[in-house]
């Protein structure tokens, strides 16, 4: 291989990276195209989705319950790095979705959907709260914060699925998936403060994002 | 802490690796349940030795633990990107140690898988995958299967399947390539679990 390696594209050799089988001595030139192609990084990416496959191949087997134990017990000496913000905030910034969340929150609170102020202010403990969530059911807040959502029997459109958010200073964390059709009780180990707000979106069945895609069907500000 | 919790089970795997990113351990541990099965078949099966093995899927979800925040859901799924880290760490292993095994795959027989505790969708969905995929594997041309078995499990590289196979580089490159194409397109094919674009 000659030349400038940005102008060399991978060709067949992305599905070697792929498989994870490039020779040594053309790692580096690939190496270098790829942090400077996004085209065949995609390619790559692609392919790589593919070949991936084959790791369902194999019988899975569970391994001995120690790993797990194993495994999470590793995790409290390494702390996740901080998440970048402009990434969890993407979506809000888009001023269309951020209009329809304010809306959709100002019409429930206004509607009187709320179904209980939260009492007493303070360093008072709050006691539970329910919001509602229109066709979706509610959602409480328990007195330490933490959200429950109980939701109603709701179908989805063919392809879709509703996700619930809670939104807090401009983040999105997921609440958890609502099954099709059916009423459920969901615990989330999301705490709610005042001011934050619980949202219900619409996403791909199979490709439910980090953060929501569309707009609120329904949100809510506690 | 420590435990994936009922509040997790309702998240789907995008979801889980949006709290993974804010440090959340119940979350993690939730990934680990509806994973590690895979994981730790398609570790043993490259390293053939359960420790090895259990070294590579820890390593692999410490990674992507420490990770968390590089992950880019426009890239490859959560999930895709466990077995690549589960891949990469066990194929680093047997290099190292020159172990390669060479027995081709089982039957497409989908093996029932033993633990239920993701809920039973999801080994049927964990079932369906592997059908198929072992269907796609009987449909290639027996020398593409036989090659694309080799790299992914065995860890040869090009070259070293060049020599292995007594066949050019060239050939080898050429092969590979199609293989993996022809793996796609029947994947796409025949159902819609390859991930949408």
């Amino acid at each position: 291989m000659s030349g400038d390696p940005r102008e060399q594209h991978l060709g067949e050799l992305a599905a070697a990276c792929a498989l994870n089988a490039v020779d040594y001595d053309e790692r580096p030139r690939v190496d270098a195209h790829l942090a400077a192609c996004p085209d065949c990084r995609a390619e790559v990416d692609r392919l790589t989705e593919t070949v991936t496959g084959l790791a369902y191949a194999p019988s899975p087997t569970e391994p001995p319950a120690e790993l797990r134990a194993r495994v999470l017990a590793g995790l409290s000496g390494i702390a996740a790095p901080p998440v970048p913000v402009h990434r969890e905030r993407r979506w809000l910034r888009r001023p269309r979705l951020v209009l329809a969340v304010a809306a959709a929150a100002v019409i429930l609170v206004v509607g009187g959907l709320v179904a209980h102020e939260r009492g007493g202010g303070g360093l008072a403990p709050a006691p539970p709260q329910t919001v509602a969530l229109g066709k979706f059911g509610s959602a409480t807040v328990g007195a330490d914060g933490q959200l429950v959502l109980n939701t109603d029997a709701v179908q989805p459109p063919p392809g879709r699925t509703y996700e619930a958010w809670l939104i807090s200073d401009g983040h999105a964390a997921p609440a958890g998936i609502l099954s099709p059709g059916q009423a459920q009780r969901i615990p989330t180990s999301l705490v709610v403060h005042p001011g934050d707000t619980i949202a219900v979106t619409s996403e791909p069945l199979h490709g439910a994002h980090l953060q929501p895609t569309t707009a609120p069907i329904v949100a809510t500000t506690v | 802490m420590g435990t994936g919790g009922s509040e997790h089970t309702s998240l789907s795997d995008l979801g889980l690796m949006a709290l993974v990113r804010r440090g959340d351990e119940g979350a993690l541990a939730e990934f680990y349940d509806r994973h590690a099965a895979t994981a730790y078949g398609l570790a043993m099966r490259v390293l053939r030795d359960r420790r090895d093995a259990e070294d590579a899927v820890q390593e692999a979800f410490t990674t992507l633990w420490r990770s968390a925040a590089q992950f880019d859901p426009a890239r490859s799924s959560p999930s895709t990107w466990l077995l690549v880290l589960t891949h990469r760490r066990a194929v680093d292993l047997v290099r190292r140690e020159a172990r390669r095994p060479t027995a081709r795959l089982e039957p497409a027989v989908a093996a029932s898988i033993p633990d239920e505790s993701a809920g039973p969708g999801h080994s049927v969905w964990l079932s369906m995958l592997r059908e198929q995929i072992l269907g796609a594997l009987e449909r290639l041309p027996e020398g593409m299967r036989e090659l694309l078995e080799l790299a992914y499990f065995g860890g040869y590289t090009q070259s070293e399947l060049a020599a292995r196979l007594d066949m050019p580089l060239g050939t080898v490159k050429t092969r590979m390539a199609r293989a993996v194409a022809l793996l796609r397109e029947d994947m796409t094919t025949n159902r819609d679990w390859v991930r949408h674009e």
